[in-house]
């Protein structure tokens, strides 16, 4: 039943997507001359972006749009570590609500991870020595929803899903008279991502 | 406007009812216990082998101690995605071993018990070059799982191994020396597990 509902809100979105054209766009009875104007040239073509959102974090990006329906861009991020999202995003729609599809990656370097682990783990602390620096990445995919004007702010909401890997380096710690030597190991996560984002172009 | 809305509930939705398809899952390639150098007596030992040759038998037991170790949402869930998998046992005689090598080692088998099941995870059958300090016993099973064993709380390595010494020479009484397993892990929960497990 539910597996049902999905699919029929799935259905039923599709359509909205691929029958959307940009306001931008004369009617198809107009002169074909009329199609040929240059409707890009006036959006602004770079960015600035700060997104908050699971697993990105805090993300402050810079945003490259050769054409008004894609955008790419490149953040710096910083939540338990440093790292950086690099990310694509299609608005098919120039209107002032857009849906919105995106991918990204993202990678965050070794830094208070591990600590992190250990207390939301639960991890005695004298367990603490097996567990070393951890640095993790992600892949997802995302759509959205967009509001605001393309040719200033914007302001985005989406959600989606993300393929998050952990990577964690070994330790040696003596439990219960026993001395244990873990290698590096790793955890992935099939996850829900979900990102809030603030957008000017200038 | 409306179907730009409900495009955008889409993905809100498929969070929504993926929780028994998003999961979260840990590998450990291998984790090595050792324990504190254990001696284990030579029933007959410590005597001149006679003339035909000594054949005798020993066993032992080492308590890993980890059970207590592992945190309860490792060891709770189905079997097949919480495992615990045997790789190797390693013997190393210590300095103060009443032996000086291992030549005297005719087999050893390796079992694991929690008082109720038993299982053999490892066998020696002879082969070892002559005054190795060092024995590795490997997995007898690629995919076993003792993690039924440590969830009991109680998981314990057995021993028991012949000797055999030619004539003439001397049968150690005991044997010294540190015992380390080394073991594969790997825990997957999905959302829905995870959200049960802590209300």
């Amino acid at each position: 039943m539910r597996l049902a509902t999905l699919l029929l809100m799935a259905f039923l979105a599709g359509p909205t997507l691929a029958a959307a054209e940009p306001q931008g766009t004369p009617p198809s009875s107009s002169p074909p001359a009329a199609t040929a104007a240059p409707v890009d040239d006036s959006f602004p073509q770079f960015g600035l972006q700060l997104a908050v959102g699971a697993p990105d974090g805090a993300v402050l990006s810079f945003v490259y749009s050769p054409w008004y329906w894609v955008l790419f861009d490149a953040g710096f991020a910083y939540t338990l570590a440093p790292g950086f999202v690099l990310g694509v995003e299609f608005r098919p729609i120039n209107f002032f609500i857009s849906p919105i599809v995106r991918g990204e990656y993202g990678y965050y370097f070794a830094g208070g991870t591990a600590d992190q682990i250990k207390k939301w783990a639960g991890v005695p602390p004298e367990q603490y020595a097996l567990i070393g620096d951890a640095s993790y990445n992600w892949w997802s995919g995302l759509v959205g929803i967009a509001l605001g004007s393309r040719r200033g702010f914007t302001f985005t909401l989406e959600g989606g899903v993300g393929l998050l890997s952990l990577n964690v380096k070994g330790g040696s710690g003596t439990i219960n008279n026993v001395q244990v030597t873990t290698a590096e190991w790793k955890a992935q996560s099939f996850m829900p991502v979900a990102r809030l984002s603030f957008l000017f172009f200038f | 406007m409306k179907r730009t809305l409900l495009a955008a509930l889409v993905p809100a939705a498929l969070s929504i009812a993926g929780c028994g398809t998003f999961y979260a899952e840990a590998e450990q390639p291998e984790v090595c216990l050792t324990v504190l150098p254990q001696t284990f007596t030579i029933p007959g030992g410590g005597v001149v082998a006679p003339p035909g040759g000594f054949q005798g038998t020993f066993g032992g037991q080492v308590d890993l101690g980890i059970s207590d170790a592992v945190p309860d949402f490792i060891l709770n869930g189905p079997e097949q995605n919480h495992i615990l998998r045997f790789l190797s046992m390693q013997a190393s005689l210590a300095g103060s071993s009443g032996t000086a090598n291992f030549d005297w080692l005719e087999d050893l088998s390796l079992t694991v018990s929690n008082g109720v099941t038993t299982s053999q995870l490892g066998f020696y059958s002879g082969g070892l070059p002559a005054n190795s300090r060092v024995l590795k016993v490997g997995a007898l099973s690629a995919d076993n799982n003792l993690i039924t064993f440590l969830k009991s709380g109680t998981m314990v390595l057995y021993l028991e191994g012949s000797v055999a010494v030619p004539g003439g020479a001397q049968v150690p009484a005991s044997w010294t020396g540190s015992i380390q397993g080394c073991f594969y892990a790997k825990v997957k929960k999905t959302f829905d597990e995870i959200i049960n497990s802590a209300k």
